[in-house]
């Protein structure tokens, strides 16, 4: 079979002179060649100067309603199967991040679907007043509710930065390699929105899809796509990542605890020297499902073993503490438990899972057994083609293992139970996957964001984020003009009773007609 | 929960293990050895899964029964970690869940009606051994030990293991073979009991120990979890103390060889020491020129220190002992393992025993063809253990050569290096956290 080449890096018309300059290693993957670049501290001053005045030039007067335009025809493409780069990326990534093909479609691509002109508009025009630090607002525009909380100066300083919004013109971007080109999409996508250029370091291992996403824009409208760039550098090479800190407005990294604390650490000591920079960290998280009595039932365990299974449990957002289910509801625990084995088994055949995470999980499984010998009833349920393993622990035990599709079930007495299951893991907070119905809900909320969640996901949503939710504790674009000086948390529906039964028919269409579906 | 009924070891095994752990068998053809080696692992596989009720679980959860054939080799591999998964920071405390857990993951019987509580590890160790049960431990280098329960049966196997190996390698003379041996003379450390065991099934009386005893509880102090502010106290001495403890050990050593000297000897220590040994040596200008028909050995690797460079140990050796590099074979084991990998003396390439099946695993835990030189994370099947299954999934990454050595005749692959796996697996956020905080939260 021929060898295709495929570029691991993208560089807008205005710097493709660069590419005579560059040096390359090839990355073989399947019958594709990548050529990855690799890049200088004189790479980057150049890139930095053109992307500075190219933004200048293509987006200081965009309006709203051409980005708009721009990535609702990007994301139309994408969802299109036979469009060329998205045909390469799905034979790319599953090689380059072992997750199976469908996984990808239905988890990563099925989100980026989701960037329409619709949500880019209120996105854009996102309006913060004093209301939202009092209690959840549900927005007009967006299934969704936000909350902050802060302090009384905290309060005054923030509506006086809302006023006074300086300029951006760039962006660094660091992403991770857990979840495979949805954070590069959004990191793009949201330097757009927030009217800068952007540099994008890919994560070593999968340099593929950032750059196909990066020429789909151009593909769609050239003036944007000249202000951006997508290169590869390994990850703490201070002589280039120096020179993008002294001149990016903004640095957002996602990766590991580890590396994020290590760019904090040398943002602090640029911002003391007087460089403007503002920090987005996103370090490593672990969630968790909540399932109060009311919806310990059927329907919602098959919700329930769709967020088990998105990303591997390698999002943050992933229930890596496991599923809590509170008792008095019609099904127990424990037959939630259950029912979830039988729900992972029938999501399994239509989202596979491949044969490395399913190593994994047996690796892990062989000291669960020792668990189950140790711990009088504690129940493992190996799904008939191995496709998922459920371990139901009577008396909760707190470990963020749940990945790989070990999918871990734990009775509660009360929903507010959890706050005190995992207090010991507060620098890790993020994601609490919820059943329970509104109005238990907006107190358990209130009580979350209060110790330090960011992020309430209705359950079956809780490894697809939505547009307009809180990340961290910040909000994606806001927190590129302002300081951290707000916790936000967002609920990513404004009617969880309705939301569940709406998910419900959508995950039994996905059953029986085995068709994506965007959740 | 004790097992009522139990599997006695299949007639079929023990022939075959005969067959298997001999010198002969290195020599023996690779594909006739292979046949050998796999039909006794067969026969292990049933023994532990009729036995060992995690096993069963273990290989039910992936869908493996009774009845298994070679491609299912890869699938049996249990990380070694399980063996330091016992529920208690220390056993010593709660004795019956510390012996229902060594049940859950052993295929012989445990005793179960030991005492509830001992004041120290030693103690629990040596209830265990009165009852024929040896609880082997490792340094515990990553701050818990290891355990791993031998029956007599599986203890006999490991020093046969042993002695074949060395017989297989050099020619010793019996009986008139002194042992120098940097190690504790009584110690529940399994590296410790094997040097005793094995030198004393090669040379009955003739081993000098440098060491008189090592408790596990000091083991523990120095690497693990302390219990108290009276251990605090003890491990602070004890950093004070241990250089003192190595310097009176290698003393000894030095004693014993100057005396031994113009005996055929066989000198064992860890790398440093030898070096250290060495140095000294060399330093004072004693004569310690050895007979040129001993050995020196050296094993257990550099436990943190800073590696000494090959050709440096072999400068030292001769210039101190008078052996060229050809007298000093290294050796490669490990506690979960009945038997070691020794350095032929024409090549000084490690070679497999014949009984050990070795299997690399890939980035992507699928096993590597076993064809040419190739490296990956390393586990083994080991059909003489019979006290817990010996398929075990080890954090070492090792280089082998397949093709075995140019240098001699013995037919079996070659370890060509050996690293540690790295200690997180770099698969994003969450699962890299759970490895490096979920221990200490």
């Amino acid at each position: 079979m021929s060898e295709k080449i495929l570029n691991g890096y993208y560089l807008p018309d205005s710097l493709s002179y660069l590419e005579d300059k560059l040096e390359f290693r090839e990355l073989a993957v399947d019958d594709f060649v990548v050529k990855v670049p690799k890049i200088s501290k004189e790479h980057i001053l150049e890139i930095v100067s053109v992307l500075k005045k190219n933004r200048d030039e293509f987006l200081s007067t965009i309006t709203i309603d051409e980005v708009a335009e721009t990535y609702d025809r990007v994301s139309k493409k994408w969802a299109d199967k036979e469009y060329q780069h998205k045909k390469i990326a799905m034979e790319l990534l599953p090689k380059l991040t072992n997750l199976s093909p469908e996984l990808i479609e239905f988890f990563q691509f099925s989100t980026l679907y989701k960037i329409d002109a619709r949500t880019i508009k209120f996105l854009a025009s996102m309006e913060l007043n004093a209301e939202f630090l009092k209690t959840f607002v549900a927005f007009n525009d967006v299934n969704a509710m936000l909350r902050g909380f802060a302090s009384f100066t905290a309060k005054i300083k923030l509506l006086s930065q809302i006023k006074t919004q300086k300029k951006i013109k760039l962006i660094t971007y660091i992403t991770p390699k857990n979840v495979p080109g949805l954070i590069e999409a959004l990191g793009i996508f949201l330097s757009t929105v927030a009217k800068a250029s952007s540099v994008t370091k890919t994560p070593s291992a999968q340099p593929v899809f950032a750059p196909l996403f990066a020429r789909s824009i151009r593909e769609v409208n050239k003036d944007v796509g000249e202000t951006m760039v997508v290169v590869p550098w390994k990850g703490g090479t201070f002589e280039i990542e120096d020179v993008l800190f002294k001149n990016s407005d903004v640095i957002s990294i996602v990766s590991s605890t580890e590396t994020v604390n290590s760019v904090r650490k040398r943002i602090n000591a640029f911002r003391k020297k007087g460089y403007k920079i503002k920090g987005c960290y996103h370090g490593g998280k672990f969630g968790l499902v909540v399932i109060s009595k009311e919806y310990a039932i059927k329907d919602v365990a098959l919700l329930a073993a769709l967020d088990a299974i998105g990303y591997e449990g390698y999002m943050c957002s992933s229930p890596a503490f496991g599923f809590f289910v509170e008792h008095g509801g019609e099904l127990s625990p424990e037959q939630f438990a259950e029912h979830m084995a039988d729900a992972a088994e029938k999501l399994g055949s239509l989202i596979p899972q491949t044969q490395f995470f399913r190593k994994l999980r047996e690796k892990e499984l062989a000291h669960i057994l020792v668990d189950s010998a140790m711990d009088a009833g504690v129940k493992i349920i190996n799904t008939p083609s191995k496709s998922a393993t459920v371990v139901y622990y009577p008396k909760p035990k707190v470990n963020p293992n749940g990945q790989n599709r070990l999918i871990k079930v734990m009775p509660i007495n009360d929903v507010y139970d959890v706050f005190g299951l995992v207090r010991n893991w507060r620098d890790y907070y993020q994601t609490i996957g919820v059943a329970m119905p509104h109005k238990k809900l907006l107190k358990f909320a209130e009580k979350a964001g209060k110790l330090g969640f960011s992020n309430i996901r209705v359950v079956g949503t809780v490894t697809l984020p939505r547009l307009g939710e809180a990340w961290d504790g910040n909000l994606p674009v806001i927190e590129f003009f302002i300081e951290d000086i707000v916790h936000w948390i967002s609920i990513n529906t404004k009617d969880i009773d309705n939301e569940i039964s709406k998910l419900t028919e959508k995950i039994q269409q996905f059953i029986e007609t085995k068709k994506q579906i965007i959740f | 929960m004790v097992c009522l009924i139990r599997f006695l070891v299949n007639p079929m095994l023990t022939v075959l293990l005969e067959k298997l752990i001999s010198p002969k068998a290195y020599f023996m053809p690779e594909d006739k050895i292979r046949e050998l080696r796999h039909k006794a692992i067969i026969e292990a596989h049933k023994y532990h899964y009729g036995n060992n009720k995690y096993y069963r679980e273990y290989c039910e959860s992936k869908g493996i029964g009774l009845s298994i054939t070679p491609s299912d080799f890869p699938k049996l591999l249990i990380p070694d970690s399980v063996f330091k998964s016992y529920p208690m920071d220390f056993p010593e405390q709660d004795i019956p869940a510390f012996a229902k857990w060594l049940q859950y993951i052993s295929s012989v019987s445990i005793p179960q009606d030991l005492s509830s509580s001992t004041g120290t590890l030693e103690e629990m160790l040596n209830e265990f051994y009165k009852r024929d049960i040896l609880l082997g431990f490792s340094s515990g280098t990553s701050g818990r030990m290891t355990f791993l329960p031998r029956d007599k049966q599986t203890r006999e196997n490991l020093v046969k293991s042993y002695v074949s190996t060395v017989d297989a390698h050099v020619k010793l003379d019996k009986g008139n073979t002194y042992f120098v041996l940097s190690i504790p003379e009584e110690s529940y450390l399994q590296i410790a009991w094997n040097g005793k065991n094995v030198s004393n099934a090669l040379s009955p009386g003739k081993a000098y120990f440098a060491m008189k005893h090592l408790k596990a509880d000091f083991i523990r102090i120095r690497t693990g979890k302390l219990k108290n502010f009276k251990e605090r106290v003890i491990k602070g001495l004890s950093n004070l103390l241990a250089p003192r403890i190595q310097k009176k050990a290698e003393e000894l050593t030095i004693k014993y060889l100057r005396q031994l000297k113009d005996k055929k000897l066989v000198f064992l220590a860890p790398p440093y020491m030898i070096a250290s040994v060495a140095r000294k040596i060399i330093e004072r200008g004693i004569d310690v020129k050895l007979h040129p028909e001993s050995i020196i050995t050296s094993t257990g690797g550099f436990k943190g220190r800073t590696p000494i460079e090959q050709e440096e140990m072999y400068r030292l050796i001769k210039e101190a002992f008078g052996l060229d590099k050809h007298r000093y074979p290294d050796l490669y084991g490990m506690t979960e393992s009945n038997s070691i990998a020794m350095e032929c003396l024409e090549g000084l390439h490690k070679h497999f025993p014949p009984w050990i099946e070795p299997i690399l695993l890939d980035e992507n835990m699928e096993p590597i063809e076993p064809d040419g030189k190739v490296t990956g994370q390393y586990g083994f099947l080991e059909p003489s253990i019979l006290s817990y299954p010996g398929f075990i999934l080890t954090g070492d990454r090792l280089t082998v050569n397949w093709d075995g050595c140019d240098a001699c005749n013995r037919n079996t692959p070659i370890i060509e290096k050996i690293e540690r796996m790295p200690t997180v697996e770099g698969r994003g956020c969450s699962g890299v956290l759970a490895r490096t905080v979920g221990a200490q939260i």
